[in-house]
């Protein structure tokens, strides 16, 4: 099993209903393959740095995912034909990164765990996960075109 | 007549500037992220070139990291190539 980073940007034109159907369609496949998501997150509509077949803005979504090196194929050739998609990188992590991922994890399972039992004090626990964790947004998320 | 002790007078060229370190080094980053574009841009100019480890104190070692780090932020365009 290896660690994956996998940014995918569909047409920012693509309604909520599409972008819900995108992320099934992966995530779906990436299971499909003996794989696990560990992470999902919606960046949004972002302007793009350059613009990439005409398109300006894109909509990026971003998975962290555990799985065997053979679902990469299939991803690959998944995002190749599917049509919202029109740019995609998928990133083995580096050991380094694997432990940072693993210990951002570890502090996200504890604060819903946290949430489920709100008596239970765990204070101690997430000082001392909480530093190790750095926000994978990019900062400038909500800044408008340069 | 012939001056003396004007060496301490003698101005040597030396610009104002601190003592450059690597900022990776110092904060002990763990790795450098592709996606904190925040940090990046520091390191490339307006243009978006990026600056050499001279000018910016950043040892060899996150000089490659950091190369790396920009080139997966261009091609997933959360930075820019260089503009002309
Ligand atoms: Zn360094």
């Amino acid at each position: 099993m290896n660690y994956y980073e996998n940014i995918v940007i569909l047409d920012a034109a693509l309604e909520d209903t599409g972008i819900d159907a995108a992320e099934k369609r992966i995530t779906d496949l990436i299971e499909k393959m003996q794989g696990e998501v560990l992470k999902h997150e919606r960046w949004g509509r972002r302007k793009l740095s350059y613009e990439i077949n005409k398109h300006e803005k894109g909509y990026y979504l971003f998975f962290v995912f555990k799985s065997p090196p053979t679902a990469i194929k299939p991803l690959e050739e998944l995002y190749k034909v599917f049509d919202p998609v029109f740019k995609f990188m998928i990133i083995k992590l580096r050991k380094k990164e694997v432990i940072a991922l693993q210990s951002s994890l570890q502090a996200m399972e504890a604060k819903a765990a946290e949430q489920a039992a709100p008596d239970v004090v765990t204070d101690v626990v997430k000082d001392s996960v909480g530093e190790a964790v750095v926000p994978s947004v990019p900062a400038e998320t909500a800044e408008p075109a340069e | 007549m012939v001056q003396k002790g004007k060496g301490s007078e003698h101005v040597k060229y030396k610009r104002f500037m601190r003592k450059k370190f690597c900022r990776f080094c110092a904060e002990k980053t763990p790795f450098i992220d592709y996606k904190d574009t925040r940090t990046l841009k520091s390191y490339i100019t307006e243009r978006g070139k990026q600056l050499p480890s001279r000018m910016t104190g950043t040892c060899a070692r996150h000089q490659r990291e950091l190369t790396e780090a920009v080139k997966r932020a261009r091609n997933i365009a959360l930075l820019s190539f260089m503009e002309k």
